[in-house]
């Protein structure tokens, strides 16, 4: 079997160590990342629901400036964002190598796709129940916290994984200009010494973690739904 | 109890302005259930959100209890809006949330102990008769039974108003009348006062002891419910009042299915009995002393704050001169009549 294995694979078998330590390095970014973007996304995607047109501080100035630099961060290319962000990463974390000097970019590359599908998923929130909670003389910030998170939960479980799959992605991209991780790994050896059983076994193991965090994400999203 | 002035409302849309509410003036007294029924658009939605400032009127004054609330801070609306409860079309429930936390919702809010709320949420479930339905979420209960949850969570907090906006527009007529009665006896037994708005005078005849009506951003009409359904003043009250004696009936007996009038002869007309009026053989003195023909197409009755109304649909043939002599003296005995000109097919 081993023997097999080693002449199917022969590289990933020498390097497996390596691999393993790329594996645990993909998830630290992508925690991280993922814990500083989804607070970001969750913060900027409540600004936005609340300050549009009908909200709870309606403000169409904050609305429309915020809405504008979400989108304007959301277009650019993330290997542009990497560039453009070299020396704020330095400056920041010390570095913008490794896995600290992706997780900088990492955010800044999700924080405006977070912030974009949270807001699509808090202002879906029936108008009707935001008044009733009105009505009963409760408090704007109550509200946000007991009415519009929790009727949005199955939309917000649902951003959560679509933004952690999509870290995964960014942390594959931030891999191959110097980060750390399964990405660097399939660079350095798949891609720059042309093994391909590297490149393929890479993919199958991203696809696999993939899958795996989208069906616990549906799981729980249905769960939600009443 | 409520009281409102002058309120002025005007929607600046994209579309242009729209005079939602044009000097309304309106007041509620204590233990009336208030009917306030208007067609689409008339800005009753719009009326009844001023009286708990969702909407804010402006000019005009809102007082509740001889408070003037309009000058009212956030903080000082908020404990104002707890005594004013509010129902809707839609229910707007929680959708993640089960009965009992629906109901809950407000006295959490208002950081009562787990004791007291559970003590709170179990009685107000079974005032409105669904403990059996504490942990059902709502997408598992009928129309009625989530109206009856919100109306649970509207007096959660012991409010003295109740506001309900179409609260059973969107119910079958079984299970509006089940509303209709839970909102009667919540009016009789804890002296709930109500302020509801419909566009079906079902709804009035059925609960309300005043009503006023709306058009167009004004009230053309209120007052005392009996009164305004025997003597109505306006066009659109008439209109209202009568689209609850109307019948499928009466147009199948006037018109054949092609829409021809069956009756080439006479002349139809709507006649309205009150009270003790519907006792006295009206009708065939009418025959006797001003020989003409009568003939009864389609008749109802409907009680109105517990005292009979008498529709009648007659044909009435004969003489011009004695046509006209009987509906004088049907007008004189305090009978509405109204013609109906049947050659036009217009609207019955
Ligand atoms: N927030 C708003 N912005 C702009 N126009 C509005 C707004 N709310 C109401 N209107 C307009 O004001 C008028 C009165 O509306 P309102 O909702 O009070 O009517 P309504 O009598 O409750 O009608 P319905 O029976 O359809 O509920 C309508 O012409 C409506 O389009
Ligand atoms: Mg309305």
């Amino acid at each position: 079997m081993s023997e097999y294995l080693s002449t199917l694979l022969p590289h990933v078998i020498t390097y497996q160590e390596e691999l393993i330590a790329s594996i645990g390095e993909t998830f630290q970014m992508v925690l991280i990342a993922g814990a500083f973007s989804v607070t970001l996304g969750l913060i900027l995607g409540t600004i936005l629901t609340v300050t549009d047109t009908g909200g709870l501080y309606e403000n169409r100035w904050v609305f429309s400036v915020l809405d504008k630099i979400v989108n304007s961060i959301r277009s650019m290319p993330f290997v542009i964002l990497i560039a453009l962000l070299v020396t704020f990463t330095r400056w920041l974390v010390g570095t913008s190598l490794g896995i600290k000097g992706a997780i900088v970019p990492m955010v800044f590359g999700s924080v405006p796709f977070t912030t974009r599908m949270i807001y699509q998923s808090l202002i879906e929130t029936d108008r009707g129940v935001i008044e009733a909670a009105r009505a009963m003389g409760v408090s704007r910030l109550y509200i946000i916290l007991h009415v519009i998170y929790p009727e949005s939960r199955p939309g917000l479980i649902r951003a959560l994984v679509t933004s952690i799959i999509s870290l995964i992605g960014l942390s594959a991209m931030a891999g191959t200009v110097g980060g750390g991780g399964l990405g660097s790994f399939a660079i350095r050896y798949g891609y720059t010494r042309y093994w391909q059983d590297i490149t393929v076994v890479t993919v199958i193991i991203l696809l696999i973690i993939i899958n795996i965090i989208q069906s616990i994400g549906n799981h729980l999203a249905a769960r939600a739904t009443k | 109890m409520i009281e409102l002035v002058g309120l002025n409302k005007t929607f600046h849309t994209a579309a242009g302005e729209v005079a939602a509410l044009k000097d309304v003036s309106l007041k509620v007294d204590k233990g009336d259930i208030y009917g306030v029924v208007g067609f689409s658009g008339a800005g009753k939605s719009t009326l009844i959100r001023c009286v708990n400032l969702l909407e804010k009127p402006d000019s005009g004054s809102v007082k509740i209890d001889g408070r003037e609330i309009t000058a009212y801070g956030e903080k000082q609306l908020a404990k104002e809006r707890e005594g004013i409860g509010m129902i809707f079309q839609h229910f707007n429930l929680l959708r993640n949330k089960t009965v009992f936390e629906n109901v809950a919702f407000p006295l959490r809010y208002a950081r009562k102990n787990r004791k007291e709320i559970e003590k709170r949420v179990g009685e107000l479930l079974e005032l409105v008769d669904l403990s059996d339905k504490t942990s059902a979420y709502p997408s598992q209960l009928s129309g009625g039974q989530k109206q009856r949850v919100a109306i649970a969570r509207a007096l959660a907090m012991d409010p003295k108003i109740l506001l309900s906006d179409e609260a059973t527009s969107a119910l079958d007529p079984q299970t509006t009348e089940s509303i209709l009665q839970l909102l009667k006896k919540l009016n009789e037994q804890l002296g709930l006062t109500i302020l509801l708005i419909t566009h079906e005078m079902d709804v009035v005849r059925r609960v309300c002891n005043k009503v006023a009506v709306m058009e167009k951003g004004s009230i053309v009409e209120s007052g005392d419910t009996f009164r305004l359904f025997t003597q109505p003043q306006s066009d659109i009250t008439r209109r209202f009042v009568d689209s609850l004696f109307r019948s499928e009936a009466v147009g199948e007996v006037l018109y054949e299915p092609d829409g021809a009038p069956r009756f080439q002869q006479g002349r139809l007309f709507h006649l309205l009995f009150v009270g003790d009026r519907a006792t006295d053989p009206h009708i065939a003195r009418a025959i006797r002393d001003y020989r003409t023909d009568i003939s009864i197409i389609f008749g109802n009755i409907e009680m109105v704050q517990g005292k009979p109304i008498g529709s009648l649909y007659v044909l009435i043939d004969g003489q011009e001169a004695d046509i006209d002599g009987a509906i004088e003296y049907f007008r004189r005995e305090g009978i509405r009549a109204t013609e109906i000109d049947t050659r036009g097919g217009d609207d019955l």
